[in-house]
């Protein structure tokens, strides 16, 4: 009985063990997997990380010198970064958040853009 | 003799967090048979490693299970490892313990979090899960990822822990123990606890032996059996004896598992006590040839990895068998003789794991 007035009244003087979401938000941690980007100006279109990426989540049009990512597939794994020869690719700690269609990360030499492509 | 009836208990379950049905033949209150159905959640996992490269299967072994998914990791990469007779870095054993027994401490919170939910006390179940939040923000920290934390490699491990990073480990844990301590005295001798726990779901040693229980059933009933102390990774340089209970029934199964939390705990500060500098992974070249069979103790028990390789970068064929599917044999008999009520923690007791079972 004591045992539950006491927590009573630490509970009334204590903060909330729960962090007030939108206007406090949690810190990440460094070197957090949370989304992948490439720097299409360093990056060589070798095709490596295509070719280890074990979702298949990555396309590289040598050609053209077009690097696709398709967020939904990836795993987050970080295999493309670790091979990457010009370290071109990067890890993000910010998460990808929700969004209403599927959209495909494209990176072009020269011309970087935001392509929409319904997958 | 009352009639018998069939009762269908799941797939569907407000408790049970993963689908398994057990149909139950009842006479009145009281389960006199139960018949598994399992099935519903198979992804064809072992298909897929057929057909990715051998570096790649970590990945996909990876998500047989969410919650030991380094341990899966781990016996995949000890069994290539050991058909293409490479040597793992000792820095890189140690650090393999410390990602293991961080994921058997959550994985236990886990448990221990439902299983409160599953008898309806529901601050218990926040108190546990809001505990494993500490060893969820050190797996943030060391690995970069939650749950599943992709840093074992073939022939060693991807990430190094630093002596910051083992500062801010040591402390969690310090305050992970106090915490612990607190719900340790719930569990062990709350009047409500007790009362739906002890003598619930009892299997003797012998039955636990002769239907092949594994992990925490098995040693909850008696049996000291603990696949770490034949030391693999680095297991055989640490100080450890396997946790055993007596009784067998359904308190046995939560002390052993909450004590495995404080066992857990220890093996880790033994491993950073001990853990030796120098490289963390070496080189890996060629593809295996041959067959071999590897089990690690997981959280729920002993996997079995049964590797087929070929020498080429596919496998021919890659078979697993989990602590679950080993478990439901005893989780028919100890069944037997419950009465409704007591049918989900029963079946929560073998901390059931259907998406590893079904792969």
């Amino acid at each position: 009985m004591f045992a539950m007035v006491k927590n009573v009244i630490k509970n009334l003087f204590s903060r909330p063990s729960t962090r007030l979401f939108p206007y406090q938000t949690r810190e990440f941690f460094p070197n957090v997997r949370g989304s992948i980007d490439n720097d299409p100006e360093v990056c060589i279109y070798c095709g490596a990380c295509q070719m280890r990426c074990p979702s298949e989540a990555i396309v590289v049009n040598r050609a053209e010198k077009v690097w696709t990512i398709n967020p939904y597939k990836c795993i987050l794994c970080g295999v493309c970064a670790q091979i990457c020869p010009k370290k071109s690719i990067a890890i993000h700690s910010e998460y990808v958040h929700p969004q209403s269609s599927k959209v495909k990360k494209i990176r072009q030499k020269k011309v970087v853009e935001e392509a929409q492509s319904h997958a | 003799m009352a009639k018998k009836t069939i009762l269908p208990f799941g797939p569907q379950h407000p408790v049970l967090p993963e689908p398994i049905q057990l149909q139950l033949v009842m006479e009145d209150e009281i389960v006199v048979e139960a018949i598994p159905a399992i099935g519903y959640v198979h992804r064809g996992l072992e298909k897929l490693t057929e057909t990715k490269a051998i570096a790649e299967n970590i990945f996909v072994v990876e998500r047989i299970c969410g919650i030991c998914s380094f341990m899966h990791a781990l016996c995949y990469c000890q069994g290539i490892e050991s058909l293409m007779n490479i040597t793992v870095p000792d820095r890189s054993r140690f650090l393999r313990v410390i990602w293991g027994e961080l994921h058997r401490l959550h994985s236990h919170h886990l448990w221990l979090g439902l299983l409160a939910d599953a008898f309806g006390f529901e601050s218990l179940f926040m108190q546990c899960w809001r505990n494993r939040e500490m060893v969820m923000d050190i797996m943030e920290m060391t690995a970069g990822s939650r749950v599943i934390i992709s840093t074992n490699a073939l022939g060693g491990v991807r990430r190094d822990i630093d002596s910051d990073q083992q500062k801010f480990i040591l402390n969690s844990l310090n305050k992970l123990q106090e915490e612990l301590d607190n719900i340790k005295r719930v569990f062990s001798d709350d009047y409500t606890v007790n009362k739906r726990l002890v003598d619930v779901a009892v299997i003797s040693k012998e039955d636990a032996h002769e239907l092949g229980a594994v992990g925490p059933v098995m040693r909850a009933s008696g049996l000291s059996f603990d696949y770490r102390t034949t030391g693999y990774a680095a297991y055989n340089e640490l100080d450890f004896e396997p946790i055993v209970e007596q009784s067998g029934d359904c308190y046995a199964r939560m002390m052993v598992r909450l004590r495995e939390c404080y066992q857990s705990i220890d093996i880790i500060r033994q491993a950073f006590a001990k853990l030796p500098e120098g490289p963390i992974a070496s080189p890996v070249k060629g593809f295996p040839s041959g067959e071999i069979a590897t089990r690690v103790e997981q959280p729920r028990g002993e996997v079995l990895y049964y590797i087929k390789a070929n020498g080429t970068n596919h496998l021919d064929r890659l078979r697993v068998r989990t602590p679950t599917f080993a478990n439901i044999p005893a989780l028919l008999k100890m069944v037997k003789g419950l009465t409704l009520a007591d049918i989900p923690i029963a079946i929560l007791s073998i901390d059931p794991c259907i998406s590893c079972t079904e792969r």
